[in-house]
């Protein structure tokens, strides 16, 4: 009677110490995963700072800096994806997630893409002859209204744009005497010619409005008649003439407005342009 | 002849005056209701309006950098708040121009212009404010010419009204006001304002009733004339005024205008469009045609108007401006004027504007040229 009563406690006694080494090695064994948790956890935040450290150290978008940051942002998802899951992201983290994001859009802002435009706007400008004649000059003037189609190559990006535009030109102007002398006067003088401009720009919008200047150089042949009037002759007004301007174009998706303002050098009255364009 | 040129000159472009500015509609603000208690614009700003101008107009360099735009706004409408009881609000205006006619030639002519210094008051009353009498009175300059007999006037009042929103939708109006038509732009100088006669000082008494919704926006003014004037002179009538918001963003509009008196009948008709193009940068447009009968002419003298205005914001508080006005006088004549310009608008800080403005004017006749003329226009604006 006395034996069993021994065993039992005996029997019992060892079933709690197998409870309690049963605790512990469950506890340990939890405490030893969550440690390992928070290693591999810190290993990924490590990972993810090495690798967006080399994100952002780029600081152009080449074919070759393109393939690698894909890749690289790839990785960095999995990363990212990786620490949310094993418990959130920390307020540091965040902010390292945010400036990656932001650094990468930048750099694709800063991307530039060749555009071909296509224009027409209307166009005027002033050009001057000479009447020569009893031993007198008289300035002839000729206030051109026409037309000028155009067609633009550009590079551009969020932040600025460059190229090149070719355009012709064709107008027409009542040509008459600017400071007193013999009476003259022509009507619907036809001008043609073509102009060649280079320009830089600044776009001010997320619609992509640009301002910029322009440098022109301007080819326009224009006659004004010898009048009947014996010891009078004609200076025909320079074809060949510089010109800068300041324009801006204004973008509704494809289409968009053109205006232009600007000077040709050794005229005092300014040029300038009003259209729409198209990008192709 | 020198003289008559300036006064023409003069007579065109003292009458500058802020209205509202219909390009704000780039910083996402269609309507003028958003910032003056005028539905059409001009007048006294806001408690709202003067928080827009210090946030969102001007430019923030003079602020420490350490200053958030909460503590900048704080400066704009708080100190009328604390000064003025809920009811009250004041505000003061002073714009001066100088002008510059006919630079680089031998009629050059320079004149500082005092174009307004006025003081506005504003009575707020019920529920949101509905119940609104706003007053104006100020100096002008008088005009080059009086008539003999006739005293030149200091003083004068181009506002004062009352106003009552019956709900956010629907308001009426009733007093001296701006007439409500086309695009309310600041200077008044442009064809789109002096050919259909809604210049700085053609306020007319009347009642207008106003509607305001997502959507749409219109006014319909009922004109009595300018009863300081003498009764001959009134010119009496009708106008209406509506927008209506296209892609979202956007917004295409039209007026009409009826004026009659005993020596002069008006008919003008216009519509015009404004573009948002976002981050403070819009595309104003106009084009219209007036009717114009007068008592010494024989026929009816038909004028069209056109107007495109763009504003470029590069950045906060600066604007880059260029307008396009397209004018034939009378549609019988060969004769075309187109007015050509750049200009700069640069909001330093708040209350505080100045504007450079270039207009070159030139003449297309196909029979002969005519030398440009050209004006330009430095103005300071300070308000408070």
């Amino acid at each position: 009677m006395c034996g069993s009563s021994v065993k039992t406690i005996k029997a019992k006694t060892n079933f709690r110490r197998a409870v309690i080494l049963g605790l512990i090695f469950v506890l340990g064994a939890q405490v030893t995963a969550y440690a390992q948790d928070v290693r591999q956890k810190n290993k990924w935040i490590q990972e993810y700072w090495s690798v967006s450290g080399e994100v952002l150290k780029i600081d152009s978008l080449s074919l070759s800096t393109r393939k690698k940051i894909d890749a690289q942002l790839l990785k960095l998802n999995g990363i990212q994806r990786k620490i949310e899951s094993a418990g959130g992201l920390s307020a540091a983290m965040q902010a390292r997630v945010d400036r990656v994001q932001q650094h990468v859009v930048d750099l694709r802002k800063r991307v530039l893409k060749s555009q071909w435009i296509v224009g027409m706007e209307l166009v005027s400008w002033q050009s001057q002859g000479v009447l020569v004649g009893s031993g007198e000059r008289f300035t002839l003037l000729a206030t051109q209204l026409g037309f000028s189609p155009s067609i633009t190559f550009q590079q551009k990006n969020a932040r600025i744009a460059y190229g090149a535009t070719a355009s012709g030109v064709l107008g027409s102007a009542g040509v008459s005497t600017l400071n007193g002398g013999p009476v003259y006067s022509q009507s619907d003088v036809p001008a043609w010619g073509g102009r060649i401009a280079l320009f830089g720009a600044w776009v001010v919008s997320e619609t992509g409005t640009e301002v910029g200047l322009r440098t022109t150089v301007w080819w326009v042949q224009q006659t004004f008649a010898t009048p009947s009037t014996a010891g009078y002759t004609v200076e025909q007004p320079k074809a060949l003439a510089l010109g800068a301007s300041l324009f801006s174009r204004y973008w509704f998706k494809n289409w968009g407005l053109s205006i232009e303002f600007g000077k040709r050098f050794g005229v005092s009255a300014p040029a300038w342009g009003l259209g729409g364009v198209m990008r192709l | 002849m020198k003289n008559l040129m300036l006064i023409l000159v003069l007579g065109c472009l003292a009458p500058l005056k802020a209205i509202a500015y219909p390009h704000f509609i780039g910083h996402g603000y269609p309507s003028c209701l958003n910032c003056h208690y005028n539905p059409m614009g001009n007048g006294p700003l806001t408690d709202y309006g003067r928080v827009v101008a210090a946030n969102g107009i001007a430019s923030s360099w003079a602020y420490p950098k350490s200053w958030s735009e909460e503590k900048v706004a704080e400066t704009a409408a708080k100190p009328w708040q604390a000064i003025f009881p809920k009811w009250m609000r004041a505000q003061a205006n002073y714009r001066g121009l100088y002008l510059i006619s006919g630079p680089g030639t031998a009629t050059q002519r320079t004149d500082w212009i005092h174009m307004q210094g006025s003081g506005q008051l504003v009575l707020q009353f019920l529920e949101d404010d509905r119940l609104t009498v706003v007053g104006e009175i100020g100096y002008a300059p008088p005009p080059q010419q009086v008539t003999a007999g006739e005293a030149r006037r200091y003083l004068r009042s181009r506002e004062h009204y009352v106003g009552y929103r019956l709900n956010p939708e629907w308001g009426v109006y009733a007093g001296f006001m701006d007439q409500a038509y086309g695009l309310r732009v600041v200077e008044h100088l442009l064809f789109s304002r002096t050919v259909p006669q809604v210049g700085q000082n053609d306020q007319s008494h009347g009642v207008m009733v106003h509607y305001l919704d997502d959507q749409r926006e219109f006014a319909v003014h009922a004109l009595a004339g300018n009863l300081f004037q003498d009764r001959d002179l009134r010119q009496m009538g009708g106008s209406a005024w509506f927008e209506h918001q296209v892609g979202g963003d956007h917004r295409v509009g039209g007026s009409f205008k009826h004026t009659f008196g005993d020596y002069k009948k008006l008919t003008s008709a216009s519509i015009h469009t404004r573009f948002n193009l976002k981050e403070g940068s819009a595309l104003l447009f106009e084009a219209g045609q007036t009717f114009l009968k007068t008592d010494n002419r024989s026929g009816e003298l038909i004028s069209r108007f056109g107007l495109l205005q763009a504003y470029l914001r590069p950045t906060r508080g600066f604007y880059v401006v260029t307008h396009v006005e397209y004018l034939k006088s009378d549609v019988s004549s060969p004769s075309t004027t187109l007015r050509w310009g750049p200009g700069l608008q640069f909001f330093p800080v708040q209350r505080v504007q100045f504007r450079f403005d270039a207009y070159n004017s030139r003449n297309f006749n196909p029979e002969a040229s005519t030398s440009d003329s050209w004006v330009i226009t430095f103005q300071t604006h300070v308000w408070i």
